[in-house]
């Protein structure tokens, strides 16, 4: 595969001009996505909510089992309601056997200097560690999927170690498994807010989860932890007291879509059941029940957001600090 | 005890519950600015749980007033129908004069179920005197409960004597913390980038001062004419209407010292010392640093257009300035020397509102002797309409030769960054909303400022020439082009 950077800038100039007569929109930033060639559509699904909505170039390095690598460019494009076109530079690089699509020398040159990179990291983690590496290089933001990657055939601990050393290296790093935990987090956070449930945090004895991945079920006890100032410990957490925290997670979940219980001293609980149609109920110890609305935000709406903030993710940092 | 689960999680920083009193709803104000800024908080959901309710003389149902602004957000097409119904339920109306305290009295009734209070003048000032006693005499302006938050429209008095007055009517009933005295200049995208341009990055910083700074232009020129405000606008003229307020608080944020924080009182308070700062010479050398003209008939985007004597509502011997240009001088370190030429003015060619900073040439101008002069390098903040900001800069053409052209370096918002710039008012009431005042006046800046208008008012009405003239839809008197001395130019309207 030979990249010539100068055609590429070319063509896509050119697809773009055929594209929209208008006054074209400036990419925002380069958003350079991995996958294996199984997960393009998901990739492709989170795009396509991104597209109209902010410039972006776009390069996607698709592994494929195919014995040489190559490169397609294409656009897409959407006039705005300022009549202006918002297009995706798109270029697919095609990773195959020969591994040269993957290297930087194949699509760093095609990154637009000066604007922010992000890297939307949708394959394996601990395989591909030297890719990512190169990847990070680049990154001024790192979006990976963890319950992605463990899906795809990765060990939980190896992912969540290895995105730890991401963090700590100082590069900000998001991951969407993470942040589809937000408005479960916001719904458990709520139940504590009036003054007299605050105390009720010091009695937490252990956490149960069901219905989510294991690893949601992990990351949303690591939170946890490190806001109530546990300490991992064996498996299981010890809290400032020194008690014992036990967290028990398990797949099914009977009548509703998810369930985080809080288990309290003397045996009573903070139930939080995720039921169909964007609610949860709550239920407190002394009977009252509240239902807000939880609605989980698609990969798209995470992309989104993520592409729209340079920041980390204060809370997931603190919360891979208790691994 | 603080919830330590609640930390970092309310990534939407919405508005405590609250409800909304808009004293003067029925006017223009309500249909082109406030609605909108408020749906818009709520779709952003910014606004969560509040109830809006108009309160004004016309016979109004609530029904009707829920149909007028369902009308109002039709320009929203991308709300969903769910969203428009839950906004408009939020409405309700009190049909009352401001004088009649039966109207006031029932006020708390439609606040039942919230604890903070907003109050939006948005009535001819006028009628502020009488909502303000009403308001404090009903015992409507504390509460142990909640919040409450008054904010009042412009003008804020017409001279210095007016202003003090209102000052001191509204801290007879509300702190100078519930006070919110708007100029939706102050909440424009990037008259808040500025402070970020000037105190975030440290390359503009060394040179924001008399040693680089050749002179700074501030500029508010609208292309509409009085239209059906020529009431008003006899009554105001250009220099009430946009230099006490607007100009001046670009002025104040263009030249004022780093503060030493982000807190509303430090920014203010930085901002108070520029007005302060403001020269007397500039009223006590009137014909020097003083223009002010009329507009006469004229062409506007390509139709003719009638002068400002002709207009409805306007006195056919009417002296009201239509156009004011100011050199101003501030006696601060910093600024000591630099003119800032101030110039607003209806029907001139465009509507344009920017600050341009104007440097000094380089010492030693070797470049410029081939037959093409450098051209000072201009930093140029454009407030309205397409907010950017450019960097006027020289460089070499092309070629054999050492030909020189100024060329931009320039940042557009709508394509730098990919989504809308917030209205000015949004921002504002979601300010008022959050307790956040750094982008309102604060009462002694109001007042430093009409110290430094009421003499200029005073000069002009002892002033025995008529205001110049100008023709409609050019870029204002030739007389002004005095003000800058030679050398320099006016930005292009």
């Amino acid at each position: 595969m030979t990249v010539d950077v100068s055609a590429v800038e070319r063509e896509l100039a050119r697809i773009q001009r055929e594209l929209t007569s208008t006054e074209v929109r400036t990419s925002l930033f380069n958003l350079v996505i991995f996958s294996p060639d199984a997960e393009k559509t998901m990739a492709d699904d989170a795009l396509n909510f991104l597209l109209g909505k902010r410039a972006a170039r776009v390069i996607h390095v698709v592994n494929r089992n195919l014995p040489e690598s190559n490169l397609e460019v294409s656009a897409r494009c959407f006039v705005d309601a300022h009549r202006r076109g918002v297009c995706f530079q798109e270029i697919v690089i095609t990773n195959g056997r020969d591994g040269a699509g993957g290297a930087p020398g194949s699509w760093v040159p095609l990154l637009v200097r000066d604007i922010p990179t992000f890297v939307l990291w949708l394959d394996t983690i601990s395989d591909r560690r030297e890719l990512l590496s190169h990847a990070q290089e680049q990154a001024e933001k790192l979006l990976v999927d963890s319950e992605h990657s463990i899906a795809l055939g990765d060990s939980e601990q190896e992912v969540l170690t290895a995105l730890r050393e991401i963090v700590v290296e100082g590069i900000p790093v998001s991951d969407f498994a993470f942040k589809r935990l937000r408005p479960l987090q916001r719904i458990v956070a709520s139940a504590f807010d009036a003054p007299d449930r605050t105390p009720l945090l010091e009695q937490v004895t252990g956490v149960r989860l069901a219905g989510v991945s294991h690893v949601a079920a992990r990351l949303f006890s690591l939170w946890v932890a490190e806001r109530l100032g546990w300490k991992a410990q064996n498996g299981a957490f010890r809290d400032r007291r020194g008690r014992v925290i036990q967290v028990r997670h398990q797949t099914e979940v009977d009548g509703c879509d998810g369930e985080v219980v809080l288990e309290l001293e003397g045996g009573e609980t903070v139930d939080v059941r995720i039921q169909e149609a964007g609610c949860a109920d709550v239920d407190f110890p002394e009977g009252a029940r509240t239902h807000p609305v939880m609605v989980v935000p698609t990969s798209g709406e995470l992309l989104l957001e993520e592409v729209d903030n340079m920041n980390s993710d204060a809370l997931y940092h603190a919360a891979l600090s208790v691994l | 005890m603080k919830n330590p689960l609640r930390e970092g999680l309310n990534a939407v920083d919405a508005a405590e519950p609250l409800v909304i009193f808009i004293f003067g709803v029925t006017g223009d104000l309500t249909r082109t600015k406030l609605v909108p800024a408020l749906f818009s908080l709520f779709v952003n959901e910014r606004l969560t749980r509040f109830r809006i309710v108009g309160f004004a003389r016309r016979e109004w149902s609530r029904d009707f007033f829920r149909e007028q602004v369902s009308k109002m957000l039709r320009e929203f097409p991308g709300a969903g129908a769910g969203q428009r119904e839950r906004f408009l339920d939020s409405l309700e109306y009190i049909e009352s004069t401001f004088e009649d305290d039966a109207g006031y009295e029932r006020m708390n009734d439609h606040a039942a179920g919230f604890t903070n209070r907003l109050y939006y003048l948005s009535t001819p000032p006028e009628a502020y005197e009488t909502i303000i006693r009403k308001l404090g005499d009903h015992g409507l302006a504390r509460s142990e409960a909640g919040y409450v938050r008054i904010i009042v429209e412009k003008p804020f008095g017409r001279d210095l004597a007016s202003a003090r007055q209102l000052n001191a009517l509204l801290r007879t009933y509300f702190d100078e913390s519930q006070i919110y005295r708007i100029d939706h200049y102050l909440g424009k995208e990037t008259v808040q980038n500025l402070m970020m341009l000037r105190f975030g990055n440290g390359i503009f910083e060394p040179v924001w001062n008399n040693r680089y700074v050749d002179h700074v232009q501030i500029t508010v020129a609208e292309s509409a004419g009085v239209g059906t405000r020529g009431n008003y606008y006899e009554q105001a003229g250009a220099l009430r209407d946009m230099i006490q307020n607007h100009a001046l608080q670009l002025l104040a944020i263009t030249a004022m010292e780093p503060p030493n924080d982000t807190r509303p009182e430090s920014i203010r308070g930085e901002k108070v010392k520029v007005i302060r700062a403001l020269d007397p010479v500039t009223y006590h050398r009137p014909e020097e640093h003083l223009v002010r003209a009329q507009y006469a008939a004229g062409v506007v985007d390509g139709r003719e257009v009638p002068g400002y004597l002709e207009e409805d509502g306007v006195a056919p011997e009417s002296r009201t300035e239509t156009y004011a240009a100011l050199r101003v001088y501030l006696d601060s370190w910093r600024w000591a020397g630099v003119p800032f030429v101030l110039r607003t003015g209806k029907r001139l060619s465009r509507k344009v509102s920017e600050i341009s900073i104007h440097f000094k040439h380089p010492p030693l101008q070797f470049f410029g002797q081939t037959g093409n002069p450098l051209q000072r390098n201009v930093l140029s903040v454009r407030i309205q309409p397409q907010e950017s900001i450019a960097l006027n800069v020289n460089a070499k053409i092309p070629g054999y030769e050492t030909a020189v052209r100024p060329v931009n370096m320039d940042f557009a918002y709508g394509s730098s960054f990919g989504r809308g710039v917030p209205e000015a008012y949004e921002r504002l009431l979601f300010d008022a909303m959050k307790g956040d005042n750094t982008l309102y006046t604060r009462g002694d800046e109001i007042e430093a400022s009409w110290e430094f208008i009421s003499p200029i008012l005073e000069c002009w009405a002892a002033e025995a020439r008529p205001p110049l003239s100008y023709a409609a839809g050019t870029a204002g008197p030739e007389q002004a082009r005095a003000l800058l001395g030679t050398g320099r130019r006016w930005r292009r309207v």
